[in-house]
């Protein structure tokens, strides 16, 4: 667990008179390989870039069920987050397609999930040979 | 979608006016459109329908190919509608789990206010292309380089560009079960832990008239444990190289990468 860029000011930067609308976070990766990762090695999780005009409160990345990441920012959290150097251990994961999910909630409680999309290599093909 | 550059290869006199410059980039790019036959099925067949991949005419085989992954489990189209049947929905997934699918771009069309892309799309019969929403796919991925594989002369050639980078002899289909012709392109890419397969093998958008193999019987690119029959006609439809070969393409190849057998 990490906590970064802590602040002793609230700052409302959105819903107010004055402010636009809050808005749900946004979650941008970077489009990820099509390639399949080989068993027992490690996938890079693409960069991911995390926005939010309300301020970002938490980011949970998951390869259900497991974590792989919590970060809790406190005070009113930072617009953008640059989630860089990921990586998922392929040790005991089955051959075929797996899920890692970013879950992004902020300041004011809305909250955007992102499914990202990889595959461990299948050591027998279906060829024909 | 936006077609790759067009000027490449077209006249730049600096003195002609402005309209003739338009004219002649319009004419370089219809003329290397329909001299490279890109994609299987990628010819403009209706109006407003904008090709998405081209080739230079510096090279037949100098072709740019864009494909993306799917965004969404959304429905493919038949044309550019949503009340079109249906012919198959995206997948995120190659058949086998192999890789994430891939799909390839042909050409493009916007109805109203919605950008709607027609893809190739990877199922039997082959050959098949089929219609989805911009929004459906990701991002746009380019491929420059190309596979042409001979089966007449029992060669892969690599280009990279328009230019020869690779090339080796193949085993492909036996008489009775021949390797399918067409343009397809490289969907997976993974380390073999069989024999037969060799140390490494690609897998296409191809699928093999023997349908021995009930999940998939996809036409691969792979080595051997016998390199003796390479070159010659000694697979189930799969296109084999020596061990060796196979490790030099392996680096050279990527997904999306093209795959012409003809």
């Amino acid at each position: 667990m990490a906590t970064a860029a802590r602040s002793h000011v609230s700052i409302k930067r959105c819903g107010t008179k004055y402010t636009p609308a809050c808005t749900v976070p946004k979650i941008k990766p970077k489009p990820p390989s099509p390639a399949c990762v080989s068993a027992g090695t490690r996938y890079a999780v693409p960069a991911i870039t995390i926005t939010s005009n309300a301020g970002i409160r938490r980011i949970l990345v998951t390869d259900a069920p497991k974590l792989v990441r919590r970060i809790t920012f406190s005070g009113s959290g930072p617009t953008q987050f640059a989630l860089k150097g990921l990586g998922v251990s392929t040790v005991g994961l089955t051959a075929g397609g797996h899920l890692i999910i970013v879950k992004v909630t902020d300041v004011k409680g809305k909250s955007a999930s992102k499914t990202l999309r990889f595959s461990v290599c299948v050591s027998t093909p279906v060829f024909t040979g | 979608m936006s077609a790759a550059p067009a000027g490449r290869g077209a006249p730049n006199d600096a003195s002609w006016g402005r309209a003739r410059k338009r004219a002649a980039l319009v004419f370089a790019l219809a003329a290397t459109v329909s001299a490279a036959t890109l994609a299987s099925s990628a010819a403009t067949d209706a109006k407003g329908v904008r090709p998405s991949a081209t080739a230079s005419n510096s090279s037949p085989y100098n072709i740019t190919t864009k494909f993306a992954l799917a965004a969404a489990e959304m429905p493919v189209y038949r044309g550019p509608s949503t009340r079109s049947p249906v012919l198959k929905k995206l997948a995120y997934y190659t058949p086998d789990n192999e890789a994430l699918q891939t799909y390839r771009f042909v050409s493009s069309r916007r109805v109203g206010r919605t950008q709607w892309e027609r893809i190739d799309v990877p199922m039997r019969p082959n050959g098949q292309t089929g219609w989805v929403k911009r929004s459906w796919l990701g991002a746009t991925r380019v491929s420059h380089t190309l596979i042409i594989v001979d089966i007449a002369a029992e060669t892969l050639t690599l280009y990279n560009r328009g230019k020869v980078e690779f090339t080796a002899p193949v085993g492909t289909g036996a008489p009775g079960t021949p390797t399918p012709t067409g343009r397809y392109w490289i969907a997976e890419a993974f380390p073999s832990s069989s024999p037969f397969y060799g140390p490494w093998a690609f897998g296409t958008t191809d699928y093999a008239t023997d349908t021995e193999f009930p999940d998939g019987s996809i036409v691969g690119i792979h080595g051997t444990d016998q390199p003796q029959l390479i070159p010659g006609d000694p697979s189930h439809g799969c296109i084999r190289l020596k061990d060796q070969d196979i490790l030099k393409l392996k680096p050279l190849v990527s997904i999306g990468t093209p795959v012409w057998i003809q």
